[in-house]
């Protein structure tokens, strides 16, 4: 893979990789028929950021290759972020840039042209890697708003930088944002912020059902950073709590940038929950499902403090659902002894269905299709009813009853099975389900085995 | 050992000083001084030509100062050459006691040395504010000779600053050595690193408008430590042109030329043995 932009297009490329490294560690550079795709993902898996630049971006493209694999490598965040370090300065500078992915080398090449005839050169090693990609569907999305340039920038300025997560409440007329308060939270101690935005505000503003949903605010403000940088409106595509939060800027057919933000599954949200046995697993949902935030960024989890005690299952019935924020980590169950201790056995099985799914192995247009129904739920954790269909298809029954069931069956696909060796931690927590759980471990161990490029 | 002695409205009779020195701008010397100022002690010269100030890291790396005696508005000395040893980091200090940034109003500074084993003394004045600062110096320890002479030099390049600020300053710290390659031929003129996330090379051509002048005669490529060569980022970003050269022995002189505020021109040179480790 070959490309040459002009240097007027690195302040664009510079900002798209900015904003990716803002969300995951590493960075994947693969070359398509239709352009060159920088994606990243994070750690917890529950951000996946995309930009597509399209070969009009370029003013050479060339794949040079058949092998898909021979076009895509993964780089470290980092070192991808120091080329571009400078950036108001490589503006003025660069005359163009070109990326080449020397395969065989083993080198992710970037040449920056500058004035005066200087050239730079960043050689990168990478590792080979599987394609990433999400699959997601803007179109199934009930609700769609568009921001202009600043609108939404300036709106999320006011929340003080420790806000974690970030509620939008879209109701027919306006659209509530606030920071997202734990119940547990104790008094005295948090700050709510809370702002009302008129629908005219918003270009476009495609709300027929009121809707709630709770997002990372680390990785919106990297996108409104980028859509700050290059001036285009941010389309804001969303549905009910647990279904993910779409973010797309599209840059005069020269890219696309997209973000998918898992959402998170509330009690509070689920207002359509049904008392008697949500109020039982409800506990659960609580417990288990909660913010799709990088874990990274979390203390360890307090001394529970409101806690039931270690005897107390998910049969309490007891009110208090929510949990303290740092207790996040009552996702990991086996680790915390407050919470139950086995969880179900099934509980590890895969269902891919109900979350996004990062396919290893895109097929070209895999990224914008919908994902396919689940035929068949798996197994069923015992104390949960059966799955409803992928929540990317709607459908009455997983709107009203069992909310929270869903949650809890989604935080059943979620969990996944015991991950291999590469899983880091955090990837027990809710995340965006890697398309590697799709296949089962023998099937196809390459999956999960990343290895550096020695380059023979 | 080092005593820095603050007075108030004290001026001192200076007829018998060997040395003495008047200059309406402080700014001008400390801003020189700033770039060498990456260890606490310097050994400073004193001739009739004017002041060098050495700093030396590691017995590889070496900086000079030179403040001609033409910067200055007033300079008398009667004697040899002067050496002492003195705390630069209580020099900038002192220098800088009204507030080292531009804008104010001029400091002006008289500076005298009434002898060996004497302390250094200062007196400041800003808007009838004076203030006297006396600092103790010490004898001073030899300083490495370089024998960095014109005869031995292969390749010279004289170039801009401006271009090699970004290089500099974007230098991947990851890396042990930088690279230097110096060749009549293409890539001409070339820097390196290696560090953890890979390779970044930087290449000027010859025919590059900031390119002032460009006399190589052999390629040359030689490492020097990263470590080494940082304190030279600090010259680097206050001079305007460089002049690169490098000898037959792969020893390395940068030197900077350094606009003053008052259009004076004062150079800073830094010299630098290659680095032997690496070179497989």
């Amino acid at each position: 893979m070959n490309c040459t932009a002009p240097g007027r297009h690195i302040k664009v490329f510079g900002k798209a990789i900015t904003c990716l490294a803002r969300v995951g560690e590493e960075i994947y550079f693969e070359g398509e028929a239709s352009g060159l795709a920088v994606r990243t993902v994070n750690l917890s898996r529950s951000a996946y950021g995309s930009f597509l630049f399209q070969t009009s971006f370029f003013s050479k493209f060339s794949l040079q290759s058949q092998n898909s694999g021979e076009l895509r490598c993964k780089v470290s965040a980092k070192s991808c972020l120091s080329i571009f370090k400078n950036l108001a300065s490589l503006e003025r500078s660069v005359e163009n840039f070109s990326i080449e992915l020397k395969f065989r080398e083993g080198e992710l090449v970037f040449g920056l042209q500058h004035r005066h005839g200087i050239k730079k050169q960043f050689n990168l090693t990478f590792q080979e890697c599987e394609g990433l990609s999400a699959i997601f569907n803007k179109n199934s999305s009930v609700l769609h708003i568009t921001s202009n340039q600043k609108f939404l920038g300036e709106c999320v300025q006011h929340f003080p930088l420790n806000v974690v997560e970030i509620t939008l409440n879209a109701k027919h007329d306006h659209t509530m944002l606030s920071n997202y308060v734990e119940e547990e939270s104790q008094y005295g101690k948090v700050l709510q912020t809370e702002m009302r935005l008129a629908s005219s505000e918003f270009p476009c503003y495609n709300v027929s059902v009121d809707r709630e949903v709770t997002f990372c605010l680390k990785e919106l403000r990297a996108v409104l950073q980028f859509q700050d940088a290059v001036a285009q409106p941010l389309h804001l595509y969303f549905d009910d709590p647990g279904r993910p939060v779409i973010m797309a800027i599209e840059g005069d057919g020269l890219y696309e940038c997209d973000f998918v933000l898992a959402t998170l599954t509330d009690q509070n949200t689920s207002q359509y929950s049904q008392s008697t046995n949500t109020s039982r697993v409800g506990n659960i949902t609580k417990t288990s499902v909660r913010a799709p935030t990088n874990t990274s960024l979390r203390k360890p989890p307090p001394p529970p403090s409101n806690r039931q005690p270690p005897t107390s299952t998910r049969h309490s019935t007891n009110n208090h659902t929510t949990t303290n924020r740092p207790s996040l980590d009552d996702t990991l169950e086996e680790e915390n002894p407050f919470t139950r201790k086995a969880p179900p056995p099934s509980t590890n099985t895969p269902q891919p269905e109900n979350s996004l799914i990062l396919s290893p192995e895109p097929p070209d247009k895999d990224s914008l299709s919908p994902v396919p129904p689940s035929p068949e739920p798996g197994n069923q954790n015992n104390n949960i009813t059966p799955l409803p269909s992928s929540p990317f298809s709607p459908t009455p029954d997983n709107m009203d009853a069992d909310e929270s069931i869903i949650d809890d069956a989604l935080l059943a696909a979620l969990r996944g099975t015991p991950e291999g060796p590469e899983s880091p931690p955090s990837k027990r927590f809710k995340r965006l389900s890697s398309g590697d759980e799709e296949d089962s471990v023998a099937i196809n161990p390459t999956n999960n085995v990343m290895y550096c490029d020695d380059s023979d | 050992m080092i005593l820095c002695h603050l007075q108030n409205s004290r001026m001192v009779q200076n007829s018998q000083h060997i040395f003495e020195a008047r200059l309406d701008n402080v700014r001008c010397m400390s801003s020189v001084l700033k770039s060498v100022a990456f260890k606490d002690y310097a050994t400073v010269f004193i001739s009739n030509n004017g002041l060098k100030v050495t700093v030396e890291e590691s017995k590889c790396a070496q900086v000079n100062a030179f403040l001609q005696s033409d910067l200055f508005q007033a300079y008398e000395f009667s004697s040899d050459t002067l050496v002492f040893r003195i705390n630069l980091n209580v020099l900038m200090e002192c220098l800088n006691i009204f507030g080292g940034a531009p804008g104010h109003s001029f400091v002006s500074l008289k500076m005298y040395y009434p002898g060996e084993g004497e302390p250094l003394g200062l007196v400041l004045e800003e808007g009838g504010v004076v203030t006297e600062c006396q600092i103790k110096t010490m004898e001073a320890d030899e300083i490495l000779d370089f024998n960095f002479t014109s005869v031995g030099v292969q390749n010279k390049i004289i170039m801009k600053s401006e271009c090699l600020r970004d290089a500099f300053s974007d230098l991947d710290v990851s890396s042990q050595v930088i690279e230097m390659l110096m060749s009549p031929d293409a890539p001409y003129f070339r820097l390196s690193t290696f560090g953890h996330a890979g390779t970044t090379t930087n290449e000027y051509p010859k025919d590059s408008d900031m390119v002032e002048s460009f006399e190589c005669t052999k390629t040359q490529i030689n490492k020097y430590k990263l470590t080494l060569l940082k304190p030279s980022i600090k010259a680097l970003l206050q001079s305007t042109k460089i002049s690169i050269r490098m000898d037959d022995r792969g020893f390395l002189s940068l030197q900077y030329m350094i606009k003053t505020e008052d259009g004076n021109t004062c150079f800073v040179e830094y010299l630098c043995a290659p680095d032997e480790d690496n070179e497989d």
